[in-house]
């Protein structure tokens, strides 16, 4: 036996060991897979309150995350359920975390293979003897990989779809990760060094459970050299920035653990790559009549414009400026896709900006300061109303969850009053008394109120930050569990609570710095009265003045005067030569308008022409009349003075009545007559 | 906060964006129960805006605050009417000034008329313009005297469409764009769908482009397209027709227009601002009716928007 041949045996044998341990391996695996949930973190359906709406929940049932189905067949079980909890709680050598996730992934996410490095080589032992073996072993291995064909026509399309949602996050939990990157999340699982992919499982229930066993994935026998989450982003980056984490994070919910002292990371400016995506928030609008529209609000950067045109993988999107601060997004059908979590990035110039909103499937939205309407918050608070939005298939853990925290009951709305296709929302949710959380169960933990004390600054006139209008301060709230030695003091002096739960001091109301404190939580907000000054703009310009709110003011120099006159009258007259107003043409019997000087007559416009039985030379000013002529200042321009004799001179050719028909408007008139007629040959 | 603390807010902030001023609205609406359709059947934020600016409490969308609003100073806008003179408070408010004018009220009767969903009009009643001159002295407050009439009377008749900023231009077009024409049938008027090749056929009319629920309005003249506001088409082609769409009651001083035909915003201001309520709408016969209007401006609302006689 030559060496060659020795070699080619070995080979075979290693294969086929390596082939025998992979089936042992899977027996094992479906063995656990039909065995019952484990009781106390998976809650059955009949033990929920009878609080849902069940009539809307159908079909999916067997994608609800609390229990595998009993008979459902293997590719559909290994979607759901995964034991390795179990295996890592009992320090049993740890199962192989499915091939088929990756696989079902790369069934419906078309770049998240490739992109997140998860090769469809199931581990490195395969990929070993692969690289030894012949061909057909390697195919022979690579059998986990294609169980993605299993999924093929086992579930209906909705299904698949839903699939396809949950399997987005479960698509990462399946990579072991050796890299040492740290991104620097809070997330303890990953403090040992073993990337992104251990703190991700938000997803299902029995995913949540992998959790606790994170610290456990670098002992994987099977193991798949994937880049950790930055080394990916870093090689992507370097081929090009259309590459970068096209996939938004998956939502890690916030733990209760103690923090640790890390080292800073130097953070790069204008690093593309380094940079923390802005916020994306879930904000609710309820009506009256209960029916409640969702919408996406991005944080708004401060050198950005009021509206903004994004990417969406290949698709642009509009984001409209929304209050302070924020955008609205511009979501349209989208919406509930993007409530899975969705990335937008911006490129301007050398300033690129990303916007994330983590991939969940429960989102809990609370009143807060400065949003109208309900809007994503980090969790549940006693004494607080909520709107919690899910997944459909989540209903029934999260009724059951928020059922042991508050004795009120609230409802399960669906689609037909605004819940986004696949997802439902619960409202009112008022958690009365606290829960202790579950450990490892993180996105439940979420919905189990704290006895944890805090301070909320509600109602009011809020000018903006933490301003508020004198004279409408804020209402202060205290939510969680006082203990019996701890009081509310605002600043510094104890507050008294009010019959509708507000805390309230003498001069917590007072223009001024205010600081509420308590049990260590401290608020701080400012109550202003702005300046009364508003100044005065054109806001309306036209030719005879301006008009702004209700005033109005005129463009000339000299004051204006408001004069009716009849209609048949409309040729103004004043004291000097060329003081002459033509009255726009009106429909009523009488005009009235502004004129620039104190007219003294008003004629017919046409005199010559007009009816001598009707048309009236009208006196309007009396005072006038006994101050007398005002000299001729010659300032007048020459058409203004041939218009004013001629008005008077064709009134005097007509011979028409006077109004009021005295001695002494008769004489006056003839004083203006002889005036227009000298005046007339002087310019001749 | 309802809609006199939506006017505080608005004057403490001075001026902003639209979209400032509707996540107000929207804060506003959130907490009254998620009101979100006003009584006449508008969006909510709509239906305040409109209000506030007919009241001369905020100005929207024009110069000094493009695409966004601004507070008008505060004002006391004169109307004496017989033996006694009203004063209406328009324009922006505070705390400290309604405080003010509370505390200087004398021989002057204050009246606090609380509206849906629009801030309360502050009315001072007073036998004569000297008294509530002083009165808005005291309190800090200018005063227009005659500010309906001079309103009024500063503005041009709807025909003169270049006063009134209409601008000759190519009618709109695209994939979204939704075109109706007004059309005025027997004794009524609506708008019917068109088309834009219609629009450009037609030689005289109205027409409403709309897209994203932005509506413009081109007016044909000879076949030229002006684009100007809705209500001055509606109103240069009643006057076309030689249409009588306003009534004025002698006896109650009321002026009555048909629904359809809410005149331009300053005229609307103007009447509004003789008794400083908005006009009534009488739902069943389909108009508007403003209160307290003098024969006088009457006439001079008619007159501006080309109508003949009342």
């Amino acid at each position: 036996m030559d060496i060659a041949t020795a070699f080619a045996i070995g080979a075979l044998l290693l294969a086929g060991a390596v082939l025998m341990w992979l089936n042992s391996r899977r027996s094992r695996h479906q063995t656990e897979l039909d065995a019952p949930p484990t009781p106390e973190r998976v809650p059955s359906s009949e033990d929920s309150q009878p609080l849902v709406d069940h009539s809307s929940v159908s079909g999916p049932m067997a994608l609800q995350p609390t229990h595998a189905p009993e008979n459902n067949s293997p590719s559909e079980a290994q979607i759901f359920v995964e034991p390795v909890d179990q295996t890592f709680a009992s320090n049993q050598e740890p199962a192989p975390r499915t091939f088929h996730e990756p696989a079902l992934v790369a069934q419906t996410l078309d770049d998240r293979p490739t992109q997140d490095g998860l090769i469809l080589a199931p581990t490195e032992a395969v990929a070993a003897a692969s690289a030894l073996a012949a061909p057909e072993v390697a195919a022979a291995l690579a059998v986990p990989v294609s169980h993605q064909d299993a999924y093929d026509g086992t579930l209906d399309p909705p299904l698949q779809a839903e699939a396809a949602s949950v399997s987005d996050s479960s698509s990462v939990i399946e990579a072991p990760v050796t890299s040492t990157g740290d991104e620097g999340h809070s997330n303890p699982s990953n403090e040992n060094g073993k990337g992104w992919a251990t703190g991700i499982t938000d997803h299902l229930p029995e995913e949540r459970a992998s959790l606790a066993s994170d610290d456990k994935t670098s002992e994987l026998p099977l193991q798949v050299e994937v880049p950790s989450r930055e080394e990916s982003s870093r090689s992507a980056h370097a081929k090009g920035r259309a590459e970068v984490t096209r996939e938004p994070a998956d939502y890690r919910a916030p733990r209760r653990v103690p923090p640790r002292n890390r080292p800073t990371r130097q953070v790069s400016e204008g690093s593309f790559d380094r940079q923390h995506p802005f916020e994306i928030r879930v904000n609710a609008q309820l009506d009256r009549y209960g029916f409640c529209a969702f919408r996406l609000l991005a944080q708004r950067p401060a050198d950005c414009p009021s509206e903004l045109q994004v990417q969406q993988r290949e698709d642009n999107v509009t984001f409209v400026e929304s209050g302070e601060g924020w955008y609205e997004i511009d979501a349209g059908t989208a919406l509930a896709a993007w409530l899975s979590g969705v990335l937008f990035r911006q490129a301007d110039g050398e300033k690129q900006h990303r916007w994330q909103l983590s991939n969940r499937a429960v989102h809990v939205l609370a009143a807060q300061q400065g949003f109208a309407g309900p809007t994503s918050t980090t969790r549940i608070t006693l004494q607080r109303r909520h709107i919690v939005l899910c997944r459909s298939a989540w209903v029934d853990p999260v009724v059951q969850v928020l059922a042991e925290s508050q004795s009120d009951p609230f409802s399960v709305f669906s689609e037909d009053m605004g819940a986004p296709t696949g997802w439902k929302f619960l409202w009112p949710v008022s958690p009365t008394h606290p829960v202790e959380p579950v450990l490892g169960d993180d996105i439940l933990n979420l919905l189990r109120p704290q006895a944890d004390v805090e301070l909320t600054l509600e109602h009011g006139i809020r000018i903006h930050d933490s301003v508020w209008l004198a004279g409408y301060p804020p209402d202060i709230r205290l939510s969680g569990v006082l203990n019996g030695a701890e009081a509310v003091h605002i600043d510094a002096q104890l507050a008294v609570q009010d019959a509708e739960g507000f805390f309230a001091t003498a001069g917590h109301a007072r223009p001024g710095t205010h600081i509420v404190s308590c049990a260590g939580q401290t608020r701080t907000y400012s109550i202003d009265e702005p300046d009364a000054e508003w100044e005065r703009w054109d806001a309306y310009s036209f030719p005879r003045g301006t008009i702004c709110g209700a005033s109005f003011l005129s463009p000339l120099k000299a004051e204006q005067r408001l004069i009716t006159v009849p209609a048949t009258s409309r040729v103004l007259v004043g004291t000097e030569p060329g003081q002459v107003f033509f009255c726009q043409l009106t429909r009523g019997t009488d005009w009235t308008g502004l004129v620039p000087f104190d007219p003294v007559w008003a004629l017919p416009s046409d005199p010559l022409h007009c009816d001598r039985g009707k048309a009236r030379v009208v006196l309007l000013n009396a005072s006038l009349v006994q101050g007398g002529r005002q000299p001729l200042s010659g300032r007048c321009s020459i058409e203004l003075h041939r218009q004013w004799t001629q008005a008077i001179t064709d009134c005097c050719r007509k011979r028409l009545q006077m109004s009021p028909s005295d001695e002494r408007t008769l004489s006056l008139w003839r004083d203006y007559a002889a005036l227009a007629r000298s005046s007339w040959k002087r310019r001749q | 906060m309802g809609a006199n603390e939506l006017l505080l807010w608005l004057s403490a902030n001075r001026a902003g964006s639209w979209s400032r001023f509707r996540s107000a609205v929207d804060e506003l609406a959130s907490t009254q129960g998620g009101v979100v359709v006003g009584s006449e059947g508008l969006p909510i934020y709509h239906q305040l805006r409109f209000q506030l600016q007919q009241l001369g409490h905020v100005e929207f969308n024009i110069a000094g605050c493009e695409q966004g609003w601004r507070v008008a100073p505060p004002i006391v806008a004169l109307a004496c009417q017989n033996d006694r003179c009203i004063g209406i408070l328009a324009g922006a408010r505070s705390t400290s000034l309604l405080r003010r004018l509370v505390e200087s009220v004398s021989q002057v009767q204050l009246e606090r008329h609380v509206e849906i969903e629009q801030p309360e009009v502050i009315r001072l009643i007073g036998e004569s313009e000297g008294v509530l001159e002083a009165l808005a002295a005291r309190a800090g407050l200018r005063v227009q005297s005659q500010a309906a009439v001079f309103m009024l009377a500063c503005l041009p008749r709807i025909d003169d469409l270049w006063a009134w900023r209409g601008r000759q231009g190519p009618l709109p077009f695209g994939k979204h764009t939704t075109v109706s024409r007004f059309e005025i049938a027997g004794r009524g008027a609506r708008w019917v769908d068109s088309s834009v090749d219609e629009a450009e056929r037609t030689r005289d009319g109205l027409f409403r482009f709309t897209r994203f629920q932005r509506r413009q309005h081109y007016l044909r003249l000879r076949g030229r397209s002006i684009r100007v506001q809705g209500q001055i088409g509606n109103y240069v082609l009643a006057a076309k027709h030689q249409r009588q769409v306003l009534r004025y009651d002698r006896l109650s001083r009321q002026l009555i227009v048909r629904d359809l035909y809410r005149p331009p915003l300053l005229v609307d201001r103007a009447l509004t601002l003789c008794s400083g309520f908005l006009a009534s709408h009488d739902s069943t016969a389909r108009t508007l009716s403003y209160r307290d209007v003098p024969e006088r401006l009457a006439q001079m609302a008619a007159g501006i928007l080309c109508q003949d006689r009342l």
